[in-house]
């Protein structure tokens, strides 16, 4: 009886360790990508790319936040703008995620305006759209939010207080809260920045591997994603202290356009990059930059080791930019 | 217990430095605003031919209540939830009508059971509630079910089938039902609705109302030009500017449909308002002014200035002109604005684009006598339009304005445009005409402007008895006019206005000049600004008497400080609490009444016996208390020299780091060697160094002298001949400033 005691205690200790090390191995517990388009039509191709891909989790921006336009008779601080149309009903045997953009001048509006009961009055009107869109056009159960910001250590409080009311009302219905967070933003997260533990107003947080360059500087090798550029952030990471953490990597491209003298001009589409459209001129220098898988890789390798609940995400679903890479790469990213 | 008593110690010297560090501070004029195309006090006057007025006298024929005024507002001053329960009332059950309880209007329909009546108005009410939510840019129409949509459906329950035939109430039904038609969105349902109930219409105003309805309905669809035509047949320019447009789309709109809709003024206001708003908070540095992005608007004014068919092109030329100045082009403003046509627009517009004028001319030209004169003229027509302001203000407008303890504190008050504008374009900080006056040598018409602009409102309201105040220990009934002098020890005006930080800039003979101009005005002009300022002899004479302190002219202050009267001095806001002969700030002054004015004598004094005394000692020694006195009186006894200490308004002088702090410090520090070297005798020098507190110095250099003996024989050792003083005011106090080592360290 002693043996049999002791085989079974082995035996559950190596199911343990087994089951640990295969949860380490397996990758993340979910694969989204982002769809990014102020009209929601999906092809069939991206479907199906999607279904290949066993992607589960479907972020979907349904509006930008502006500042408001005096109309004449209304004074808004802030505005929804570019209401994402749908033509097709959202997936329904995936997580949909819809996402806000909400610009940084329009919470320099909501600091603006003295009513105090401001946040809250925009929190609902927010928290009510995106149910009204979500009912309207999706039958499943909304389990997460997400707001995207690019906010910056001035405008950083007046977000958060508009992102606790919003936490406060989905909290309610059981709905969770997340919150991009870009590489510069890191710096004002942990004990050595300006944010304090617990200000954080999202249950999870978007950690954004992508646009790490600068754009318009000509010295930039890829403002997209560049290693070099995301690495000093990601040897600190161990000081933020973040709560649990989605990761979201590049694959979409473009080209920067640059003069003579080595100004910015403009960006163009990557489909447009061969052969170059005509507005291009000759003179001009045309610096071609993409979600680059090494460097994906690397920032991934780079990462600490993510909570088990985290989500894998690639920004963005268009067949133009996905058609660029092979089936394996894509692999790869989610493999993590 | 340490860091306790350094804590103590440090909270006694704040609280000691605090309490004398009372004073003036004043909130500037730069956002009063200025650009106005109609009245934020003008309402348009009833007139027959609106759609309020007849929808009014309709119900009044339909429902034979006469009483109009009753009519409109139970229609639209009342709730959706005071209607809701005059139809439950009318329906037989109880509820709260709240204030339709008592309009006789409601009372009328209810005494004759008028349900059609009520069920109209209630569905109007609830269809109106619910376009409101529908109407919010946050609103997210999905095309599904939601409450709003319910709520619409309600309505309908409301409309009994054969109600849309009702002789008296059919066409109301039928506009109710074919605007919650539309608000639902079912275009296919509303078109049908049209064809088949809008034949049967007999009202006019309800068939043009409801054919609206149809017109936006094409304009859902796509259909413009069906919708801008049924538009224009009814008049209708509001309804022409879509939902959420932007400004300059809505004047586009309406401009290129009705030149000269009565709508376009309205939409002009509200924009103006806003870039106005804009251009205060840029004066006050809280934002960077705005990129050039208000071309749009710019573009369509010069449009219009440029339609022949455009009546109102001074209208235009005014918002042009406001729109130039807001992007920083005041001279291009001001040309556009001289194009005006002689009479253009109405009476008020002729007002405000004299103002702009005067505003954009103050900003933008040299001064020189002749604008000096043009301004005076201004000024005196500015006061005569607030005059006639002030007497249209309501009883109870007055006391609340009265209420407001500060003057300078009344602003957003739309009825005192006059008062507003004169104070934001001479008193603007630094940027006023008062300021740009007394910079080109015009001080005194600076100073009797500023004193118009900032108190000919007290003048105004001198009669307006608004409190009963404690003044010198008795209860008096008090006027705005002087209300400030009924509390015993504060003092709410005199040193918190543009004119005191106009004044507290100038030169004491400038303001000497112009206390004589009010002594002894020259000719009618200077009788007309002394008759319309503020002219009280103890606040003149005080501030002239201090600045001749500041300029250390004792002689003149003291002419001048005996004219003020001791009951004045109690009101000033500030103690007169340490002796100015002191070394040591803890020294209190033996007597605060005539402070300033024993100082003044006494430094006078000194300065006499510095030039005629031919004893040297003698002379040495006044020179060192005359010294102490200078650096004093720009120091810890500040309030000689200044009103304020702490924190210090944009345009008030901290009197310690002025020209004229940083002189005497650099006097009194010569004065104190030149008088050492004068001095003849160890005993003289000894007493001169025990005056300075070097105690130290007296031990060591000269411990022979009679000074010395008396200094070791009460104290016991050596520390002690060591005064301390806290090093907040050791800068000019502690010995070391006056070329002398400090001994204590080599012994």
């Amino acid at each position: 009886m002693k043996k049999v005691r002791s085989i079974v205690i082995v035996l559950l200790f190596i199911a343990m360790l087994s089951g640990c090390d295969k949860r380490q191995g397996e990758g993340p517990a979910h694969r989204g990508i982002y769809h990014w388009k102020t009209t929601y039509d999906p092809s069939d191709w991206e479907l199906q790319w999607m279904k290949k891909h066993k992607v589960d989790r479907l972020y979907v921006r349904l509006f930008d936040v502006e500042p408001g336009a005096d109309n004449g008779y209304d004074d808004w601080s802030m505005v929804p703008v570019a209401t994402t149309r749908f033509n097709q009903a959202l997936p329904e045997d995936i997580d949909v995620v819809p996402v806000v953009y909400i610009t940084v001048d329009a919470i320099r509006a909501l600091e603006k305006s003295t009513d105090y009961c401001l946040s809250w009055r925009y929190a609902k009107m927010l928290v009510d759209r995106i149910e009204s869109m979500m009912a309207a056009h999706w039958g499943g159960e909304l389990r997460e939010v997400q707001l995207d910001c690019d906010w910056t250590s001035s405008t950083r409080a007046i977000y958060f207080e508009l992102c606790h009311e919003v936490k406060e009302r989905l909290s309610e219905k059981n709905i969770i809260l997340s919150g991009t967070l870009r590489l510069h933003q890191l710096n004002q997260v942990g004990p050595r920045g300006l944010l304090y533990e617990g200000e954080l107003p999202f249950d999870r947080l978007l950690l954004m591997c992508y646009n790490t360059g600068r754009l318009q500087d000509l010295n930039t090798e890829n403002s997209i994603l560049d290693f070099n550029d995301v690495k000093p952030y990601l040897d600190r990471y161990h000081y933020y202290n973040l709560p649990n953490c989605d990761v979201a990597y590049p694959i979409y491209g473009w080209g920067v356009a640059f003069d003579e003298q080595g100004n910015f001009v403009k960006l163009i589409n990557s489909h447009h990059l061969t052969p170059l459209p005509d507005s291009i001129e000759r003179d001009m220098y045309v610096r071609k930059e993409w979600g680059r898988k090494d460097d994906i890789v690397k920032t991934q390798k780079a990462l600490p080791e993510l909570d088990s609940e985290h989500t894998t995400i690639l920004f963005h679903l268009d067949s133009l930019n996905l058609a660029n890479y092979r089936y394996e790469d894509i692999e790869t990213f989610y493999s993590r | 217990m340490k860091t306790l008593r350094l804590f103590i110690a440090v909270s006694l010297l704040f609280s000691a430095v605090s309490a004398a560090a009372c004073g003036p501070w004043y909130y500037s004029a730069a956002d009063n605003r200025i650009y106005y195309i109609e009245s934020p006090l003008w309402t348009p006057p009833a007139t027959d031919d609106d759609f309020e007025s007849q929808n009014i006298k309709l119900w009044s024929r339909q429902t034979k209540c006469k009483d109009t005024a009753a009519i409109r507002q139970a229609i639209y001053d009342g709730t959706l939830g005071e209607w809701e329960a005059v139809y439950l009332v009318i329906k037989g059950h109880k509820a709260d009508m709240g204030a339709l309880g008592k309009n006789k209007f409601v009372r009328h329909l209810c005494k004759h059971k008028d349900i059609k009546a009520v069920k109209v108005l209630y569905g109007s009410k609830k269809y109106e509630y619910i376009r409101n939510v529908q109407r919010s840019p946050w609103y997210y129409d999905s095309h599904l079910d939601n409450d709003e949509k319910a709520e619409l459906r309600s309505i309908y329950k409301l409309i009994d089938r054969d109600y849309l035939n009702d002789p008296l109430y059919g066409d109301r039904f039928k506009l109710l039902a074919l605007k919650c038609s539309w608000a639902l969105g079912n275009d296919a349902v509303t078109l049908l609705m049209w064809e088949k109930l809008g034949k049967t219409m007999k009202n006019e105003l309800l068939h043009d109302a409801t054919e609206d309805y149809v017109a936006r309905t094409f304009e859902r669809a796509g259909v413009q030009r069906l919708a801008d035509s049924i538009y224009l047949s009814h008049g209708n320019t509001v309804e022409l500017v879509p939902d959420g447009s932007s400004t300059p789309t809505a004047l586009n709109i309406i401009l290129q449909l009705d030149p000269n809709s009565p709508e376009l003024s309205s939409y002009l206001q509200r924009y103006l308002t806003r870039i106005d708003k804009e251009q205060a908070a840029v004066t006050y540095g809280c934002s960077a002014p705005s990129e050039l992005k208000e071309d749009s608007v710019q573009m369509i004014a010069r449009q219009a200035i440029a339609n022949p068919k455009v009546k109102n092109k001074a209208m235009w030329r005014y918002a042009a002109a406001c729109i130039l100045d807001y992007k920083g082009h005041p001279k291009e403003a001001l040309a556009i604005l001289r194009g005006t046509p002689n009479g253009g627009g109405d009476a008020f517009l002729r007002r405000s684009t004299r103002v702009l004028t005067l505003y954009l001319r103050a900003k933008t030209e040299k001064i020189d006598q002749k604008f000096v004169d043009y301004s005076v003229g201004e000024a005196r027509w500015l006061a005569k339009e607030m005059k006639k302001e002030w007497n249209m203000l309501s009883d109870s407008l007055k006391n609340e304005i009265s209420h407001i303890r500060c003057w300078q504190w009344i602003c957003g008050y739309d009825e005192l445009y006059s008062y507003n504008v004169m104070r934001r374009i001479f008193l603007t900080d630094s940027i006023g005409l008062a300021w740009r006056m007394a910079e080109a040598g015009y001080g005194v018409r600076a100073l009797q402007i500023a004193n118009l602009a900032d108190n000919y409102i007290i003048k105004l309201s001198d009669n307006h008895v608004i409190d009963s105040c404690r003044r010198f220990g008795k209860w008096e009934e008090a006027s705005w006019g002087y209300y400030y002098k009924a509390y015993e020890s504060e003092n709410y005006h005199d040193y918190c206005n543009g004119l005191f930080a106009l004044a507290d800039r100038m030169g004491a003979k400038t303001i000497e000049d112009y206390l004589h101009r009010l002594k002894h005005p020259k000719g009618t002009t200077d009788r007309w600004f002394n008759s319309h300022g503020y002219t009280s002899k103890d606040y003149w004479e005080d501030i002239v008497g201090t600045h001749y302190l500041r300029e250390q002219n004792y002689a003149k202050a003291a002419q001048h400080l005996k004219q003020v009267s001791p009951e004045y001095q109690r009101l000033m806001n500030i103690r007169f609490c340490r002796d100015a002969f002191a070394l040591d700030y803890n020294t209190p002054s033996y007597d605060s009444t005539h402070y300033k004015l024993h100082f003044a004598q006494a430094m006078d004094s000194l300065r006499q016996v510095i030039l005629h005394y031919k004893d040297k000692d003698r002379k040495g020694m006044a020179m060192i208390e005359y010294s102490i006195g200078l650096a004093n009186s720009f120091d810890m006894c500040w309030y000689l020299t200044s009103y304020q200490k702490g924190w210090v308004g944009a345009n008030l002088i901290d009197i310690g780091e002025s020209k004229y702090g940083k002189q005497a410090f650099s006097k009194a520090k010569k004065l104190r060697a030149e008088a050492l070297k004068l001095m003849q005798t160890d005993e003289t020098k000894a007493q001169a160094y025990a005056r300075l507190a070097m105690l130290s110095k007296v031990m060591h250099d000269y411990p022979f002298t009679a000074t010395a003996q008396h200094y070791a024989l009460v104290c016991d050792h050596w520390k002690d001949y060591r005064v301390t003083i806290p090093p907040s005011y050791s800068r000019t106090l502690h010995p070391s400033h006056f070329l002398l080592p400090d001994l204590s360290q080599q012994w």
